[in-house]
């Protein structure tokens, strides 16, 4: 592979030398850049030959008793173990130049789907690679990966195919139909309780407050004022004559139907996208289906859910509405684009009626624990501090000091965050409740939470405050949930809960 | 969580840190002395911003060498225990984290020319969604930390 990976170091490093190339492009020395060009390519591919030389040198990797090691780093040393319970899949893959010499890569992927706990052998020999594979997929997966089984057909490889059982991947588009022929089949009426689908109505108003057409009025903006100057005088003066006499007047107009034109587009996009919207649950499985043109499926096993969240956002809180998102441990979906978007609208007041149809792990607390009333002072300076950074050099401005109503919506703010900070917790659930912008409610199983913290700073030990945050797994790495200044005690009686000594 | 984490970290952290944190002053000291030195002889700029801009990279080597590392080896403790790992850090946040054994995805242990200089090693241990570190660790210690994090994660059989 040191060839290879040289080859396309040089590549790399190659693009930007020939936009330099390109721009200064004079055809009187055109040999001469040539020259320069074929010298300086010459000379990187020395380089990063050594240096891949000396880099494949340092790295070595033992397996035994169910364990990889894998030695790395030319000047930072870097040993990492990986243990063979935690190994999710180990592909094997073999692309033209790998299988021209008879090499072929490695790939550990464990169950966090981060690039960090993904570990891969660019190239070892075939045989090695079976050896490896056997190893740490362990006994279960024997009857998979039998060394007759893989040898007996090499096709198989010739085509690309991962090798493997990643769960998406041995699930082919003709098993989600059976899933879902199943689940008709045995009975619409008995399951009619478990199928969730989208009425045309709650689509309309999750594309209509979806936010979508604030990045689509930026993105339309954009091009216009790009094109302005194009656009003729007369249209502008006819425009004018036409509706007002002010120009302050033609721009408002302008941007009106801008926006209205970016609303209208992003719902009818947000519609035909997640048309159709169906969730069910069958056993231990939730099947989404969506889709209008292209209709897609997503099969997600319950053991790969780690958290629930769902999301209120600004436009849709005031409807009663909000969006479920489900946390979802990976497993190579990072080239899938996963959505893991479960539904795009529900009631807020029917949540625990759906919750209780489709996934009855989970409960909404009735109520969470709100944060104590000396930590709003800290929430609304968090929100003005900003604000001021704004305000006082505005000073200087004519009319600056306008800005000083900017302090009234972030003082709302402030109180808004602090009003939606919560916590709460029964015997195997913790929930949190917060707001950037949007109000999240997040539900996570006690074996879900990757890891706990609880922080303090100076000032919030002088109040008895404190700061949590849990961490659990989601695609591509993991995600972080914080609650921040909240009752010193209520952080006290989440680390207890938490920890498994006492 | 009355119940402190009881280990500290080798105090040999506070000449590594001293002594990378000295590097990277020295290196950030290039930046005035270059202003002080060779930008006299092309343009004339008054010398006190030099002087002031030289003073204030020394504070800050100072800080970040020598008061920085004190406060950081007297809050930094860790324990291990059969089912978790509790860590308290910080300097001006003092953080308290606590990882389950049975979520650990892997323990790493490296260390650069620095620390390789004073035999002291950092511990990684990564869940499936976060990363922790206990940095400074003699090597020694820090290897057979390594041994007995992955044996413990090792008997849990609860699954992710």
């Amino acid at each position: 592979m040191i060839p290879l990976a040289s080859v396309r170091g040089t590549l790399i490093f190659l693009v930007p030398i020939v936009f330099i190339f390109l721009q200064n492009l004079d055809t009187g020395n055109l040999l001469l850049y040539l020259l320069v060009l074929a010298g300086s390519a010459v000379l990187i591919l020395v380089v990063n030959t050594l240096v891949q030389v000396v880099i494949w040198a340092f790295y070595t990797y033992r397996y035994e008793a169910g364990y990889l090691h894998i030695k790395s780093g030319v000047i930072f040393k870097k040993e990492r173990s990986i243990k063979r319970e935690r190994v999710q899949t180990v592909n094997i893959r073999r692309g033209i130049i790998q299988r021209l010499f008879g090499l072929a890569g490695l790939q550990v992927e464990t169950a966090g789907g981060g690039s960090e706990s993904e570990l891969s052998l660019a190239a070892v020999t075939l045989e090695e690679a079976y050896n490896i594979k056997r190893s740490l997929e362990g006994t279960a997966a024997d009857h998979v990966s039998a060394p007759g089984d893989q040898s007996s057909e090499p096709a198989d490889e010739a085509a690309g195919e991962p090798e493997g059982s990643t769960r998406e991947k041995t699930l082919p588009r003709s098993g989600f139909k059976a899933v879902i022929d199943t689940v008709l089949s045995s009975g619409e009426e008995a399951e009619a309780g478990t199928v969730y689908r989208i009425s045309t109505r709650e689509l309309f108003i999750a594309g209509a407050t979806s936010g979508g057409f604030f990045v689509l009025f930026s993105v339309i903006g954009l091009i216009f004022s790009q094109a302005l100057p194009f656009i003729p005088d007369t249209f502008w003066d006819y425009l004018l004559e036409q509706v007002t006499s002010t120009a302050a007047g033609t721009v408002a107009l302008v941007v009106m139907v801008l926006l209205v034109f970016s609303w209208f587009i992003s719902t009818l996009a947000f519609m035909v996208q997640y048309a159709n919207f169906t969730l069910q649950r069958h056993q231990d499985r939730l099947l989404v289906t969506w889709g209008l043109i292209e209709q897609k499926q997503l099969a997600l096993k319950l053991n790969r859910l780690q958290a629930l969240a769902f999301h209120e956002g600004i436009l849709r809180q005031p409807f009663g509405r909000c969006a479920l998102v489900a946390e979802v441990a990976g497993g190579g979906s990072s080239d899938q684009n996963y959505i893991t978007l479960l539904f795009p609208l529900l009631r807020t007041a029917e949540i625990n009626q759906f919750l209780g149809r489709i996934l009855p792990e989970y409960r909404m607390p009735e109520s969470f624990t709100p944060l104590p009333s000396r930590s709003l002072r800290r929430y609304i300076f968090r929100a003005m501090a900003p604000t001021l950074l704004v305000i006082v050099p505005l000073q200087w401005v004519p009319y600056g000091w306008l800005s000083f109503f900017l302090l009234i919506p972030a003082v709302f703010w402030g109180y808004s965050r602090y009003c939606a900070g919560g916590t709460s917790l029964d015997d195997r659930q913790i929930s949190l409740r917060f707001r950037f912008v949007n109000r999240v409610r997040v539900l996570m199983h006690r074996n879900c939470v990757q890891a706990l913290q609880v922080s303090v700073n100076p000032f919030q030990r002088l109040r008895g405050l404190r700061s949590v945050r849990a961490w659990v797994l989601s695609s591509p790495s993991g995600k972080a949930f914080q609650v921040t200044d909240v009752e010193a005690a209520e952080a006290e009686h989440l680390w207890e809960w938490y920890s498994r000594s006492n | 969580m009355e119940i402190e984490p009881k280990e500290r970290l080798d105090r040999r952290a506070l000449k590594a840190w001293f002594f990378s944190g000295l590097i990277w002053g020295l290196l950030l000291m290039i930046i005035p002395v270059l202003y002080l030195t060779v930008v006299p002889l092309f343009w004339n700029l008054p010398a006190f911003y030099g002087w002031l801009a030289a003073g204030l990279v020394f504070l800050y080597t100072l800080w970040d060498a020598v008061i920085v590392p004190r406060i950081k080896l007297h809050f930094w403790r860790y324990e291990i225990r059969d089912e978790e790992i509790d860590i308290r850090h910080g300097v001006f946040i003092i953080r308290r984290t606590l990882i389950p054994m049975v979520r650990v995805q892997h323990v790493d242990t490296e260390h650069g020319p620095i620390m390789r200089l004073f035999g002291l090693a950092t511990l990684r241990v990564s869940t499936a969604a976060s990363e922790h570190r206990i940095p400074a660790l003699s090597r020694e210690k820090a290897a057979e930390l390594r041994g007995e994090i992955s044996a413990l994660a090792r008997v849990s059989d609860e699954d992710v």
